[in-house]
């Protein structure tokens, strides 16, 4: 690196050191909780009949003699050189949520590139005609939108498109070793029903920064210097919109990856969401851990790629991040 | 990482400012908005009194499986042969009280935590802080489940698994809102004539922070009713005989081919709620925005 390197590239280090220390901060939290929950994962391994002999020495074995810190460490350690240890099952949890994790990441994909479209659309749309009944009707309906849960989104969705006019199936499949991309139909029901929400909500504030936009004075001054409606719109106005925008974009795929676990579990996706909660039933430890540092690293990342992006978009932030 | 902390107060500064309110307000007009929310009014009451008017006692067969609505049973039955709206009538109570609850923990809880970190300021505020960006990064339902692997997913875990996600984005409003009012003359007063901190935050503080943490509170209802719902659909929730709304999309929606209802029905039930909160909530910050 040069001895003054460019502000921007300063801004985005320090946002990534930042963003790595919350998630230590959060494997620090998810272990400790996992540690205070009642229950010793050596009994529940033998079973309650177990001689406390055998227990003793499965424990000793796990490294559950160990004192905590050492514990956490080991298993730190293990996260970072790629071993996250066993599931129930004997199989190894890394390739497991691989699989899983690339799973939901398509699926995320999928409902993020909707929530981003309708959010833009509804808020860019409502934000210009602003007073206007159109811009009232859709804000009804946002409001209406962001009212209802994910998995009712879901639930009306199954019963319209699977259950009365069969269009899509109403559960997403995906074989073993296959991927979700062979039949992408099954991944459009689940992805609405996680945009819907996530859309409406982050529409609101979409339309409020179109309505402070409009009056900015570089949209002004353009729209004086008599340029073409559109040119205004997608040169001098939708630009100003990003930066402010941005970070509720982040946050609306952040709540994507809490809703997934409910509607990967509503239409059996076998996703990363699925696999918490079917870890949780079983009392996995190991695949709770992980999976748990997965979703916080997804939530993180979309927050860091909406502060470059709101960098970008924005010459004045690329000093200041 | 304040990233989602920023989002949380830009929503009490600009949302209500830049317009929402005059949009949906010149469209339905003054009361239509509440006129919205009437379906949801009669859910909140079916929900608390169902139990009393239904028409068959909880978990009682009465007829076939997944029989579609017939002149006996309004919307037909479930997969055990339930009388649908008799289930739907007696699955509300706990969707009303465990979020309710857990509401009310959260408000108590972030705000006193944003007050006293935007009144003491310095290394405690910054701990918090530190603290607070921790948990705006977990996702509500992964804390919960996490938690319920050892304690199961009672009402307590509930609200606690509440309290520490939603809590995080009420600190951060009751906090830039102390950190305000503590430079007001009145505090000043107060605190030049010896008055305890606790008094002043109490006496002084907390009427100026009331506003926003109130408006923010049907949020956290909201997420709550998400979390307990959502919990009872992925097969943690009441066991049978006990069930809610949650409980019953999860039993109905393999046989929702054969009767619509018993995935329909919950759904609306959840959806009319959630709406009826959510407009009357944007009303009431309306009244104080104003």
């Amino acid at each position: 690196m040069s001895a003054r390197p460019n502000p921007l590239v300063r801004a985005v280090v320090r946002r990534l050191a930042a963003s790595v220390a919350v998630l230590l901060g959060v494997s620090i939290l998810l272990f400790s909780a996992t540690v205070v929950l009642p229950g010793d994962p050596a009994t529940r391994i033998l079973g309650r009949e177990a001689t406390p002999e055998n227990v003793e020495a499965l424990r000793e074995q796990m490294g559950l003699d160990r004192p905590v810190p050492v514990q956490y460490a080991d298993w730190l350690g293990g996260v970072v050189t790629g071993d996250l240890g066993t599931a129930s099952s004997g199989r190894p949890v890394g390739p497991l949520l691989r699989e899983r994790a690339s799973n939901s990441l398509v699926l995320a994909a999928f409902a993020a590139t909707l929530t981003v479209a309708i959010a833009l659309v509804v808020g860019v749309a409502s934000g210009l005609r602003v007073g206007r009944p159109e811009d009232s009707a859709l804000s009804v309906a946002a409001l209406v939108g962001v009212s209802i849960p994910d998995f009712v989104v879901a639930g009306v969705l199954v019963s319209l498109f699977a259950f009365t006019i069969e269009w899509f199936p109403p559960v997403s499949l995906v074989l073993a070793g296959g991927s979700p991309l062979d039949r992408p139909s099954i991944l459009v029901l689940p992805a609405v029903a996680l945009a819907v929400p996530a859309g409406a909500w982050a529409s609101r504030y979409v339309r409020a920064a179109v309505v402070d936009a409009r009056t900015a004075p570089n949209v002004e001054a353009a729209r004086l210097a008599g340029l073409s409606p559109q040119r205004v719109l997608f040169r001098h106005l939708l630009p100003g919109v990003i930066g402010p925008t941005a970070q509720v974009l982040a946050a609306a795929t952040g709540f994507l990856v809490g809703g997934s676990v409910v509607v990967e579990q509503i239409f059996a996706y076998p996703g990363m969401g699925s696999l918490l909660a079917s870890a949780v039933a079983v009392e996995d430890i190991d695949v709770i851990l992980a999976t748990g540092l997965a979703m916080a690293v997804a939530v993180v990342t979309s927050f860091l790629l909406a502060d470059l992006a709101g960098a970008l978009a924005n010459p004045r932030l690329r000093t200041g991040l | 990482m304040t990233a989602r902390a920023d989002v949380a107060e830009a929503s009490g500064a600009t949302a209500g400012a830049t317009g929402r309110r005059s949009a949906i307000a010149a469209g339905v007009g003054r009361y239509g908005l509440l006129l919205v929310a009437l379906p949801g009014v009669v859910v909140v009451v079916l929900a608390i009194i169902g139990p009393w008017i239904a028409p068959h006692p909880l978990g009682a067969s009465v007829a076939p499986p997944f029989e579609p609505p017939s002149d006996d049973h309004l919307f037909g039955t479930d997969r055990l042969g339930r009388d649908l709206w008799s289930q739907a009538l007696h699955g509300g109570r706990r969707l009303l009280i465990v979020p309710l609850l857990a509401a009310i923990a959260t408000v108590f809880v972030g705000g006193a935590v944003g007050m006293i970190a935007g009144y003491l300021r310095g290394r405690i505020d910054a701990l918090i802080l530190a603290t607070l960006d921790l948990l705006l990064v977990l996702p509500g339902v992964l804390v919960l489940l996490v938690l319920a692997t050892g304690w199961g997913a009672g009402p307590l875990v509930i609200v606690i698994a509440m309290v520490l996600t939603g809590s995080p984005f009420l600190a951060r409003l009751a906090r830039t809102a102390t950190r305000e009012v503590s430079q007001a003359p009145f505090v000043q007063v107060s605190v030049t004539q010896g008055d305890g901190t606790f008094t002043i935050l109490r006496r002084d503080v907390l009427p100026n922070v009331l506003g926003p943490l109130l408006a923010d509170s049907g949020m956290r209802f909201l997420g709550a009713l998400y979390l307990v719902a959502a919990l009872s659909l992925l097969g943690f929730g009441p066991q049978t005989p006990e069930t809610d709304w949650g409980v019953m999309i999860r039993e109905n929606a393999e046989g929702a081919g054969l009767n619509i209802w018993g995935l329909a029905l919950p759904a609306m039930m959840i959806a009319l709620l959630s709406i009826a909160v959510n407009v009357v909530l944007q009303t009431v910050s309306d009244r104080f925005a104003r």
